[in-house]
């Protein structure tokens, strides 16, 4: 069944007709939730939180992109979500090496199985870095390069989840690669050699 | 380090835009004259392009659990919707309360004149009342403007006094103007508790809006004991009536100009005092457990 055609029976309340709407795109939202917030149990959360909030106002959706009009519902959530850990800082309760204080091995579902041990060191060691980067972002710089670097949106469709214009995407954008890169470029030592972005090691 | 000295922040936007293929032919073709020429820029657009596929690069995640909802999981849920309640509630109470204080405040500079005058004044009127006002005397209306009440645009006051000897009284209104009266009847013997009767000053709308004519019209009789009051000095100028009786009812002139003197300090404490209190209890009430919500 097509995507209008679910749309049009979850705004009568059919619950499975949405329900198949988020199977469609709970990993990408579940993906850019995490992007923006950085951790898994937030990351659940407004993805959860903006599922629910979707399916309560899905009449107030009047066509067009469906995907950009949730991803909105979501970046709101992230928003807030942000917003909140400002206001009341937690501790991270993720499992930390009493040897060296670093945090344990992500949880087993987050492994991905094709690749060598190695191969997944590196490639966490990658995305603690940009990940980081990320994090010391403004909230809407952030929310603009993972929609459009990291999901791979174009401008337009980008302006259309964080409702602005494309001369503010395009500006934000401009200014959170530029911030990524020289985050990345002091970090630069921690990666692998065909990760860093200094001209010397790539020779 | 150097380009970033060399390139401004428009640069590089036309750099971060001309990576995603989003410039205009003119803006293209400005961007690679440039990129012909000028190395840094050259070398800054490189190293766009490496950070934008090291993003790229992060993975898709798996995602740990389904989100599908439930029937129970979408029903709205009461407390978000109690505390939005809550929230406006509490919102609206201080707005309110702050509109109550500044009500208030404007009225105290009338208040304090009122206070002084009717200090000044209260022994002479006293003393009037006492001696002219005749037992269950109906209550004054003051009249000004016109030679019998007509119906106005407002009107304030009401009641009457009884046997007791105090009570507000009903004021008339001309078009044009605010009809504040009064009077309570009462017996003569009660007159020295007329302070905490409620019929009282009109005098600082009356002092402002009529002063002119109250001496033209006022029964000569009447017009000394008037004088004689410092606070009643500002009515002798020229300008609207404010009553006029037949020569019967001449005597009860004396009452309308004390009684205006007292009005507003009936009228303005105890209500707002009333309502701030209200309102800040309102406030507290809906403010601390919205406040409490939201923490959690």
């Amino acid at each position: 069944m097509d995507e209008t055609a679910l749309i049009q029976q979850a705004k009568h309340g059919d619950l499975d007709a949405f329900n198949r709407l988020v199977l469609a795109y709970q990993e990408q939202t579940y993906n850019l939730a995490l992007r923006i917030l950085g951790d898994d149990p937030s990351a659940q959360d407004a993805t959860q939180v903006s599922f629910i909030n979707a399916y309560q106002s899905i009449k107030s959706f009047r066509g067009g992109s469906f995907r950009a009009w949730i991803l909105r519902i979501l970046t709101n959530a992230c928003y807030d979500e942000l917003r909140r850990q400002k206001r009341t800082p937690t501790e991270d309760l993720n499992p930390v090496d009493a040897d060296n204080g670093e945090e344990l091995e992500d949880p087993a579902w987050l492994n991905d199985g094709s690749q060598s041990p190695e191969e997944r060191v590196t490639q966490q060691e990658l995305e603690k870095a940009i990940q980081r980067c990320l994090g010391g972002l403004p909230d809407e710089f952030r929310a603009v390069i993972v929609l459009v670097d990291v999901q791979g949106m174009d401008y337009q469709e980008a302006s259309e989840v964080v409702k602005k214009p494309l001369g503010t995407i395009r500006s934000r954008l401009a200014r959170a690669r530029q911030r990524v890169q020289d985050c990345l470029q002091n970090v630069g030592e921690l990666l692998p050699d065909k990760y860093r972005l200094n001209d010397e090691s790539r020779q | 380090m150097n380009k970033r000295k060399i390139l401004s922040s428009g640069d590089w936007q036309l750099l971060s835009a001309y990576l995603d293929n989003q410039l205009s032919d003119k803006e293209k073709h400005q961007v690679d004259e440039r990129l012909q020429t000028d190395p840094e820029c050259r070398q800054t657009l490189e190293l766009l392009l490496r950070t934008s596929k090291l993003l790229r690069s992060l993975p898709v995640r798996r995602v740990p659990r389904n989100f599908t909802l439930s029937a129970q999981s979408v029903q709205k849920k009461i407390i978000p919707s109690f505390m939005g309640v809550l929230r406006y509630s509490s919102a609206a109470a201080a707005l309110l309360l702050v509109a109550a204080f500044a009500m208030d405040f404007l009225q105290q500079p009338d208040l304090m004149a009122a206070g002084k005058t009717v200090e000044d004044i209260q022994p002479a009127a006293v003393a009037m009342e006492a001696a002219k006002m005749p037992a269950a005397e109906p209550p004054m209306i003051i009249y000004w403007g016109a030679p019998a009440p007509v119906m106005g645009l407002y009107g304030k006051g009401g009641g009457g006094g009884g046997a007791e000897g105090s009570g507000l009284g009903g004021g008339g209104a001309v078009p044009g103007f605010y009809g504040v009266g009064g009077g309570g009847g009462g017996e003569p013997n009660l007159a020295p508790s007329v302070e905490s009767a409620p019929v009282v000053e009109a005098t600082p709308m009356v002092e402002i809006a009529v002063p002119e004519t109250t001496e033209g019209v006022q029964p000569p009789e009447v017009e000394p004991q008037v004088q004689a009051a410092p606070a009643l000095e500002p009515l002798t100028g020229s300008g609207p009536v404010l009553g006029v009786r037949a020569p019967e009812e001449r005597e009860t002139a004396d009452v309308v100009t004390e009684i205006p003197l007292r009005l507003p300090t009936t009228r303005t404490e105890i209500p707002f005092r009333l309502i701030e209190i209200v309102l800040a209890v309102l406030l507290l009430i809906t403010a601390i457990p919205a406040w409490l919500l939201k923490r959690k």
